[in-house]
């Protein structure tokens, strides 16, 4: 059984989309985790932010249907 | 051995004197020697726009020497926005010329009665009169220094809101460069103070030439692959690149920090400012990151060119006010880089007033113009009336607290200590509120920064949302700060690069620049023990003025209504619980004074 995501991707990542849209649902097998998502987009494991509900979530974390993932590069200073 | 440069501005003269080696290997140098000396000569209870207050200009034992971001230098004062102490910083180029004219830091004292300037050039100091620069901005005056003394000397200078006290007047060095936050510019000012010009020559001597240069090396390699492998945030889109995470975390404070989400947010972010404004990178001396940002600005209405926005002007004058328009807000930083102002709390100033006008409290005949949420051209020309106290400016001069409590509501100004808050909302991002309220110079985010580990995940990342174990950590960044600040370096690299990679962020990169630079031959434990003195003069000082426990605060907008809006919904910041925990790691009394053993421990007893 399938599950469906909404996936947004910002900054230098908006090149990692698979078709026009930076915003856009993504259908995964039941149990998909962040690494698959990663894996599917060409983004680097270990260079990025992922945000559910604005909480960063880890590379083996499993998702629930429908939530949106956000994604972005890493930044600092301020 | 450093020296030391006395100016007494009352007298006309100078002076010099060798620094005490113990005292430099107890407080670094830079905001450590500042505190030490304001804590030597300065009433804590005196009137900071009087002659008895100090204006302490300290690099410290890294500025200049080729380590990365050695580049800095603090501004040590007791402020007139929050009458506490305030150390602020600055990168550019001036700072190591300073330390190259052989003078580590120089203390003003008194007040000339009439405009003057200091130059230095090579050792040699003299006061100069300023009578004909007096009213320019920072730029003409800094370019009119440059023609009649020398063109490779560097200077720092006020500009007509120092001139005027503007309670938040910063001094710009390098004409782009800020030492921006709690009115370091007024103080300059009030003793008709008008530049600072140095001129130096030759190399910064180092105690180990081999050892810095192989340790180096060694840093420098590691930095520069892990760039190639990712890109840095900070090169590419500057501090601007933070928005976009500010946002999705739900912590870009937002409409006077109502909310901390901005329906507007791509249009004011670092990718936007890259794609219609930067013309090329700036850095400041010896840094490899290059975060500063010459850009130009060709709209009607807000036609410029000059440096930035920062991310904190972003907020600022942006989401905070409900600005979208990007070209308004890099315009109205120009202004604030003229005039010699702060950008943070001029914007946080101008969104407090927006919300007076909205609940009815100040009306728009009051100020002369119309005000509402959003309104570019009003942020524009607010602000070039602030930097002139003229009309409806002459209040903004004061800030948020003082034009809130004019009106009735000091509950609405985002402060803490009187000062405005930089750009990340405690609701969703707790350990910030702690660090705001806990910072000796009111809201700050550059004395311990939370946000590394809430939001950039560096050394690891916290969750942001939650408050217990928060006290330790923000104590052990708000130490590691003291130390970076003290030594010459800029957050942004040593955060990262040089401290160890745990939330105990030990400063072991720092320890073996300091040894090899000065042959100090610190152990880790007193290097460690360094910051924390530096942490607890500063307190000692704003105990002496009269601070106390219930002056570690926040508005109640934040401690008590819920985050109405993204991730944080729902949130207030759990500042109390956090509170009591921190005084205790701190080894202070639940009033918030130093204990006796702490202070027996550091030397400060």
């Amino acid at each position: 059984m399938n599950i469906e995501i909404n996936v947004r991707l910002y900054g230098a990542f908006k090149k990692h989309a698979p078709g026009d849209q930076t915003d856009f649902m993504l259908v995964l097998e039941r149990g998909a985790t962040l690494g698959d998502v990663l894996g599917k987009l060409s983004i680097p494991e270990d260079a990025h932010v992922a945000l559910v509900n604005g909480r960063r979530i880890g590379n083996d974390v499993q998702f629930e249907n429908g939530v949106t993932l956000v994604l972005f590069p890493p930044v600092s200073g301020g | 051995m450093g020296k030391l440069l006395f100016v007494d501005l009352t007298a006309g003269n100078v002076k010099e004197e060798r620094l005490d080696s113990r005292v430099l290997k107890d407080f670094i140098g830079g905001r450590g020697l500042g505190i030490y000396y304001l804590n030597k000569f300065v009433d804590p209870k005196c009137d900071p726009l009087s002659p008895e207050n100090l204006l302490v200009m300290a690099t410290g034992p890294l500025t200049g020497t080729g380590a990365p971001t050695g580049a800095r230098y603090m501004v040590m004062t007791k402020s007139p926005l929050t009458g506490a102490i305030t150390c602020s910083n600055s990168g550019g180029v001036f700072p190591t010329e300073l330390k190259r004219s052989g003078y580590d830091a120089i203390i003003f004292s008194g007040r000339s009665e009439k405009p003057v300037y200091l130059w230095i050039d090579q050792e040699k100091a003299e006061l100069r009169t300023a009578v004909h620069l007096w009213g320019k901005d920072t730029r003409e005056t800094t370019d009119i220094l440059l023609t009649e003394i020398n063109a490779k000397a560097r200077v720092a200078c006020i500009g007509p809101a120092g001139e005027q006290k503007v309670l938040f007047a910063a001094i710009m060095n390098d004409k782009h460069r800020a030492a921006g936050r709690s009115g370091v510019g007024a103080v300059m000012g009030s003793k008709n103070l008008k530049a600072v010009v140095v001129k130096g020559k030759g190399r910064i001597p180092l105690a180990d030439p081999e050892r810095f240069k192989a340790f180096n090396k060694e840093i420098l390699d590691i930095f520069k692959q892990g760039i190639e492998k990712t890109p840095l945030g900070l090169t590419v889109n500057g501090t601007a690149g933070v928005v976009v995470a500010t946002q999705n975390f739900g912590v870009l404070p937002t409409k006077n920090w109502q909310q901390g989400t901005f329906d507007g947010w791509e249009k004011i972010q670092g990718q936007e400012l890259t794609r219609r404004f930067l013309v090329k990178n700036s850095a400041c001396y010896g840094c490899p990151i290059g975060c500063g940002r010459k850009t130009e600005v060709d709209l009607p209405g807000f036609a410029g060119e000059g440096e930035g926005p920062e991310y904190e002007t972003i907020y600022a004058m942006g989401s905070n006010c409900m600005v979208d328009n990007l070209a308004a807000i890099t315009k109205a930083n120009y202004i604030c880089n003229e005039m010699g102002m702060d950008t943070i709390t001029m914007g946080a100033t101008i969104a407090c007033a927006m919300e007076l006008v909205d609940r009815g409290y100040l009306s728009e005949e009051e100020i002369g113009r119309s005000l509402k949420w959003g309104d570019a051209e009003a942020l524009v020309e607010l602000t070039r009336m602030t930097g002139n106290r003229e009309g409806f400016g002459d209040l903004l001069a004061e800030g948020s607290y003082r034009l809130a409590e004019r009106f009735g509501h000091p509950e609405l100004a985002p402060v803490s200590k009187k000062q405005e808050f930089p750009g990340y909302e405690p609701r969703g991002a707790q350990a910030m509120g702690l660090a705001y309220a806990t910072s000796p110079i009111g809201g700050s985010h550059m004395r311990g920064d939370p946000a590394y580990f809430e939001l950039f995940g560096v050394p690891e990342s916290m969750d942001p949302h939650q408050w217990e174990g928060k006290a330790k950590v923000t104590k052990a960044y708000q130490d590691l700060s003291a130390i970076i600040d003290s030594a010459g370096l800029c957050i942004f690299f040593a955060v990262r690069n040089l401290a160890s990679k745990d939330l105990g962020v030990a400063p072991v990169g720092i320890l073996e620049y300091l040894n090899a630079a000065t042959g100090a031959g610190y152990t880790l434990d007193e290097l460690k023990q360094a910051g924390e003195r530096v942490i607890n003069a500063e307190r000692l000082f704003l105990v002496r003025a009269g601070f106390t426990a219930k002056d570690d605060s926040l508005p109640r907008r934040l401690t008590e209504e819920p985050s109405p809006t993204g991730p944080a919904k729902g949130m207030v910041c759990h500042l109390p619980e956090m509170l009591e925990e921190y005084y205790q790691v701190r080894g202070w009394t639940e009033d918030g004074v130093p204990g006796e053993e702490i202070l027996y421990r550091l030397g400060l007893a």
